[in-house]
């Protein structure tokens, strides 16, 4: 870290000793459609061949003795512009990529050094999409699903065959999402029903899983930028990648969607204005209704959205100040009930309410003149949840249950459950979010090296004022299960403050081009309790990325370029509120459980036990990444190749722990039942001290995640004659899910009596290799004469595998009742008792499994009407599809999909 | 007592044998002679042991007239020898019977063994004559039967299924008292419809349990009168008052009450007796199969509990037809020997093709489900049929039983 600083400081000092002309022509590059200023441009006296300056992160630039001369601006993937200079002009430089239609329905490479894509808003009307998953398909690995609306939708990053295992969601956790520059923080949900066992709740929990990708509506999207290599330092709190969302500001249009397909019906409507001098505002609404099936009326998901954004432009001579405000509602909202006609009238529901309220604000100064100070700019956002989980059931019990309503450890006699009634469990969570962003971009005035540095700061405060579990311990809805009421009010916030520099440079040497991106973050999580392990802790982030490109030159007639660029960083994400702050485990062990026939004469006694599962040493989870690749523009074709590795050792996951506690067993033998006239007493009971083992889950860094692949992307120009434009692009990816801690495990077999009393500590545990190709053809076809747009993709995966790594049978140790750790010896095996702790895996589980290749080929159709103002679209995935049987372990496997599709209508007036 | 019993059967089996043969015609009897080898083998579970009032009886099968009985046995690796010179060629029916002295559990144990086999081919070259018996251990407990299963549960008045209600009857089918003691209530492991290429597959040799539980007592405990029958409640308490649909147990003779240490605890009833658990695959509290789809069995543990635990562990394995893993169920393995009464239950759709039980033990099935989408069997059970105030027992509980019948429990 000292060295990064030193380097930094050196770098300072030879920027500043760059002597200054008095004669100077300046001018400003700006991409050609977009109008956003292009960094990095060379000016070239066209004569002499000499570099004379490099645009600034501004697009501006200065050069001295050029008035009146001949330059070049060139820019990679810009067509080289070749001008006169004049003072104060503006320049424009026309993609080479899309020199004949700017029509663009695939994801792009992004042009910076780090593996990204870019999604635009002609993309995504041409996906169609219903949320934000779907996108996803536009990334290299990416392939068409069907929405599943639902479930919670998390990312999975780079994921061969994502598993479904809540221990290993660290990868979709540690993916950021900012929407127009403010984060969308996940860290304090803890919207699960504690207890529940029932695959409708358990389903729909993504506590610990970051965003909801189904809440996040598309309409509003101008353009999306998916990181899935390294990020710069700006964004922290982040393993995996990061989703830069932009909405659109500005114009004058009434918008309307109305969209439906198998599952959903989706409405938006947004009206843009603007007015006084750079002002605008953008109001939109979107309301989606999904059904999992359509038949079915009792299941469904629904989202609504409002949005209000406001921007302002104020351009002086020295300063353009850019202030927006975005005021955002999303709701998200999960039913299923059953249909009392035929459950004999009873009522049976699950439901869950995420309401979010967001508000952000952010006041950019960028600076014109020859200054240090670029630009400065600050962003402060803030968000409050209301988010209630309820399920409503009848319990109907066999037998007698104890109502657990007891708090404090000890021994206690406790109620008894009735035997019928409702029971219901709700959670409410209100988590409140605030961020603030300070940052400043400085630059050493340069003609020969354009450089940017960045410093700046973040803080960020998670709170849950929520009400937590609620529901009535004398009917609750997870019997059996020791849960207790506890407001999530009590858990003290979270806060993280982190500091960041950047240094970006683009430093010709000769006709060659370094490109240098190097940063560093540092992080800390404040208002821990001195004794966490993380307690004052800075967690550095170092992140650098080298390109280097060569010369220009010609195949032919054809102008090609070729960059190749690596980098390695690191990132830390903190562990959330739930894993800080675990929910108190209570054990309650029934010492006596006397049953009479006359009611009053039975009883329970409990001894409660509170256990303390916070661990003290977690800590965040780290993802190295380092990648290297090449771009090559080729005639207007372009190519991207990314080799990447990602280890994340440390991602969260549960893990169960057994302790020995001691406990009365009462003898109720000696009483006869027929002369009670009250319950027994424990008082006077007889009982014996009994001692044996429990276990209860923590939260640990046990969960590796090592992500290798090949990402790539190739684009061809469109050819003028069909119109159509030809991209492939694809993935290999191989990811290893592995638990690196000791598992313990009691086996539940009853043995005399009594289950069996030790539990077995074992070195190997799981670990899931999963394996994937595919490629991407999509054929994009568009007739501006015809105002019509169609394309044709063929998803092709090659194979997906997927192969157990061995686990072993044999335990290391074990725990005997009294809490002490043995060693296991070979005779051990063969005892009567310990020879359950054997686990009976064999090789056969390790045999790795390979599904081969299938295709699919999706249609989607888009027409413009009536002057533009109404656009007909209509998609149609698996339209045809291959998808052989294949033969496994001797037995055929047949496959089979369905088609797909779904019809919208866009008007703009 | 038990040797009553045994003579009483053998001489019906040779009567019937005699009765069968001699409505036919009488042939000649064949003139050509030949010798038999007879071996006689003892329980591998059994380890030194000597065999005393010994006899075997050959009737063949084509007269009435021809009965060698042999007493004298040679003493070989595997068991005993017998041999038999001098008889004519032809088909004969074999019982061979006897009492068997061994160790077990550090006793000494004398026990009754017998084995027939009543389709054995003598032919003149008499090296081809061989007869090799295994000598069954009976337990002179062969009275008892199951006499109805109830698994399905039954609704109560708001629609849910309640099972907490589930029992067992077995009933004392003899003319005499006898004693329940230290008979074992088993759950199979192996599920009908479930077919699977087991490694070690012992459908054939006896009962292999996933539950195990034991009637207490030291050997007069549990008198049952002729006739009567023993209600083994899996809670026996009233039901009545948690579901008006249900019955009261709170009479029932055993309880299976199992001990946990966990928020599910089960109800331990005052005034009912507890079965003793002797293994059992989950810790849970147990449910018998609501699908319909094990077997059940009644049978002694021959030697001590410990004993019993220690060595009849088996580990019931098989791949997976689809992945190949190997799958590894937990149990206890008993052999046919020790098996009183089973009952086999079964799925009426099923294919009924692959055997769970001995067909010693039970050729067919009853059942109370046609499938697992078959809601109605709810609140029936399997009950076994009486004819001349006596269970029938054919060890074929297609015949033997009446399905989806109404329990007998009120």
């Amino acid at each position: 870290m000292k060295q990064t600083r030193s380097i930094l400081f050196i770098l300072f000092l030879f920027c500043t000793t760059i002597a200054w002309a008095q004669e100077v022509t300046s001018g400003l590059v700006l991409e050609s459609i977009s109008r956003q200023p292009v960094m990095g441009a060379a000016i070239v006296i066209d004569s002499s061949k000499n570099v004379v300056a490099i645009t600034d992160m501004n697009g501006r630039f200065q050069a001295k003795n050029i008035q009146g001369k001949t330059i070049r601006i060139s820019y990679i993937g810009f067509k080289p512009l070749v001008v006169k200079a004049q003072n104060n002009n503006t320049y424009y430089l026309v993609e080479d990529t899309n020199a004949l239609a700017e029509v663009v329905v695939t994801a792009q490479e992004s042009k910076g050094l780090s593996a990204a894509s870019t999604i635009g808003k002609q993309a995504i009307e041409h996906l169609q999409p219903s949320s934000f998953s779907d996108l996803l398909e536009l990334l290299p690995g990416g392939r068409s699903v069907d929405p599943s609306l639902n479930a919670p939708n998390n990312i999975r990053l780079r994921e061969a065959t994502p598993t479904n295992s809540a221990n290993y969601a660290t990868s979709s956790l540690g993916t950021s999402f900012v929407i127009d520059g403010a984060p969308v923080f996940a860290n304090a949900n803890k919207e699960y029903l504690s207890g529940a066992w029932e695959a409708k709740v358990t389903q729909r929990d993504f506590t610990n899983q970051g965003v909801d990708m189904r809440a996040l509506s598309t309409d509003d999207i101008e353009k999306v930028e998916i990181v899935r290599g390294i990020p710069s330092v700006e964004y922290g709190d982040l393993t995996s990648g990061l989703v830069k969302i932009e909405r659109r500001r500005g114009g004058h249009n009434l918008n309307a969607r109305f969209k439906a397909d198998m599952s959903s019906k989706l409405f938006y409507l947004s009206k843009g204005i603007e007015f006084g001098k750079g002002w605008t505002l953008n109001l939109s609404a979107d309301y989606l209704d999904a059904n999992r099936d359509p038949r079915n009326t009792l299941e469904r998901y629904s989202r609504i959205t409002f949005s209000a954004r406001t921007s302002a432009l104020w351009k002086r001579n020295t300063y353009t100040i850019k202030w927006i405000n975005n005021a955002d509602y999303g709701g998200s909202f999960d039913d299923e009930k059953l249909d009392p006609d035929l459950n004999q009238g009873k009522l049976d529901t699950y439901k869950s309410r995420y309401n979010r309220l967001a508000f952000n604000s952010s006041l950019d100064v960028s600076f014109k003149q020859n200054a240090w100070l670029k630009f400065i700019g600050a962003t402060f956002s803030t968000s409050y949840q209301h988010d209630v989980v309820s399920r409503l059931r009848l319990v109907q019990l066999s037998r007698m249950m104890p109502a657990l309503t007891t708090t404090e450890a000890g021994e206690h006699t406790v109620d008894i459950l009735p035997y019928t009634y409702y029971g219901q469990h709700d959670v409410e969570g209100r988590p409140f979010n605030l961020f603030a962003r300070v940052k400043a971009k400085l630059q050493v005035p340069s003609a020969r090296i354009s450089n940017t540095l960045l410093l700046g700061t973040d803080f960020s405060l998670d709170k849950n004022y929520g009400d937590g579990q609620r529901f009535n311990p004398l009917a609750p809805l997870y019997t059996g299960t020791s849960v207790r009421p506890r407001r999530f009010s009590v858990i003290p916030a979270m806060n993280t403050l982190a500091f960041y520099a950047e240094e970006r440079l683009l430093l010709p040497i000769g006709r060659y081009r370094l490109e240098l991106n190097g940063g560093i973050r540092m992080n800390q999580m404040l208002n821990l309790p001195t004794h966490y392990a993380m307690h004052g802790h800075w967690y550095v982030d170092p992140r650098v990325k080298i390109g280097w490109t060569f010369p220009q030159f010609r195949i032919g007639k054809w102008a090609t370029h070729i960059r190749l660029q690596g980098g390695v960083g690191q990132h830390t994400k903190f562990p959330t509120m739930d894993y800080i702050y675990p929910e108190p485990r209570y054990l309650d062990i029934v010492q006596l459980s006397y049953y009479h026939p006359v009611e009053a004469f039975r009883t329970i006694n409990v001894r409660t036990y509170v256990l303390d599962v916070v661990n003290k040493n977690i800590s965040p989870a780290r993802n190295l990444k380092w990648e290297v690749g090449t771009d090559v523009t080729f005639a207007g074709n372009h190519l991207s190749v990314t080799l990447f590795r990602e280890d994340m050792q440390s991602g969260f996951r549960t893990n169960t722990v057994y302790q020995s506690f001691r406990f009365k067993q009462f003898d109720t033998s000696g009483i006869n039942a027929n002369s009670l006239v009250a319950p027994p007493d424990v008082q006077t009971l007889p009982y014996a001290m009994v001692q044996e083992l429990f276990g209860s889950t923590t939260y640990s860094n046990g969960s590796r995640t090592l992500k290798r692949g090949l990402e790539y992307n190739f684009s061809t120009r469109r050819f003028s004659s069909l119109h159509t434009r030809l991209t492939i692009n694809g993935a290999w990816f191989r990811t290893l899910y592995h638990n690196s801690q000791v598992v313990a495990y009691r086996p539940t077999a009853v043995l005399d009596g009594k289950q069996i009393q030790y539990v077995g500590l074992y070195r190997d545990n799981d670990g899931l290799r999963t394996e994937m190709a595919n490629t991407n053809f999509i054929f994009d076809t568009d007739i501006p004469k015809l105002r019509l747009g169609f394309s044709v993709s063929a998803q092709c995966l090659w194979f997906t595998s997927s192969q157990r790594l061995p686990l072993s049978n044999e335990p290391d140790k074990y725990i005997s009742p009294d809490g002490a750790l043995h060693d296991w010896k070979a005779e051990d095996a063969n005892d009567t008792y310990l020879r359950f702790l054997v686990r009976d895996h064999t090789p056969k589980e390790y045999i790795k499994y390979n599904v081969p290749f299938s295709m699919n080929l999706n249609l989607k159709v888009t027409k413009k009407l009536l002057n533009d103002h109404l656009n007909i679209a209509m998609f149609c995935n698996r339209l045809l599809d291959y998808t052989p049987n294949y033969t496994q372990n001797g037995i055929i496997i047949r496959r089979s999909v369905r088609p797909y599709f779904g019809l919208e209508i866009n008007i703009k007036l | 007592m038990k040797k009553k019993i045994l003579m009483s059967i053998s001489m019906l089996l040779a009567m019937c044998f005699a009765f069968v043969s001699c409505s036919e015609d009488k042939n000649d009897v064949p003139e050509t002679k030949t010798s038999v080898v007879i071996n006689l083998e003892t329980p591998i579970n059994i380890g030194e042991n000597t065999l005393t009032d010994g006899v075997v009886l050959l009737v063949n099968k084509w007269g009435c007239t021809y009965t060698y009985t042999i007493k004298e046995f040679e003493k070989t690796e595997k068991g005993y020898k017998a041999v038999v010179k001098d008889i004519p060629v032809g088909t004969y029916g074999v019982i061979a019977q006897g009492k068997l002295k061994y160790q077990s559990g550090g006793k000494e144990i004398t026990t009754d063994v017998k084995a027939t086999n009543d389709n054995v081919q003598l032919v003149e070259d008499m090296n081809k004559n061989s007869i090799s018996l295994l000598l069954h251990v009976f337990t002179g407990k062969e009275g008892f039967v199951i006499s109805e299963v109830f698994f399905r549960g039954t609704k109560t008045p708001q629609g849910k299924q309640y099972i907490a209600d589930q029992y067992i009857k077995i009933a004392n089918n003899t003319n005499e008292i006898l004693y329940a003691d230290g008979l074992v209530i088993m759950q199979s492991v192996f599920i009908n419809g479930n077919k699977h290429n087991y490694l070690k597959d012992y459908r054939n040799e006896g009962f292999a349990a996933d539950a195990v539980y034991m009637i207490p007592g030291d050997g007069d405990d549990v008198p049952v009168k002729p006739g009567a029958s023993l209600l083994l409640a899996l809670n026996a308490k009233n039901h009545k008052t948690v579901n008006p649909n249900s019955f009261d147990l709170s009479k029932a003779d055993f309880e299976f009450y199992d001990v946990s240490t966990n928020n599910y605890k089960d109800e331990q009833n005052p005034g009912v007796r507890d079965l003793e658990r002797i293994f059992c695959s989950s810790a849970s509290i147990l449910v018998l199969n609501m699908q319909g789809n094990k077997a059940y069995a009644i049978g002694k543990i021959q030697g001590t509990k410990k004993a019993f635990l220690k060595h009849n562990y088996y580990e019931a394995q098989y791949h997976n037809e689809i992945n190949g893993k190997l799958i590894t169920q937990k149990a206890y393995f008993l052999p046919s020997s020790w098996i009183i009464d089973a009952v086999n239950i079964d799925m009426q759709d099923n294919p009924h093709d692959w055997n769970i039980l001995p067909i010693s033990m039970d050729k067919g099935y009853t059942y109370c489900i046609a499938n697992t989408k078959d809601a109605t069997g709810v609140g029936k059970a399997v009950v076994r049929k009486m004819q001349n105030g006596k269970y029938v027992d054919t060890n074929n509980s297609t015949e033997d039983f009446t399905p989806k019948a109404t329990p007998t429990v009120k």
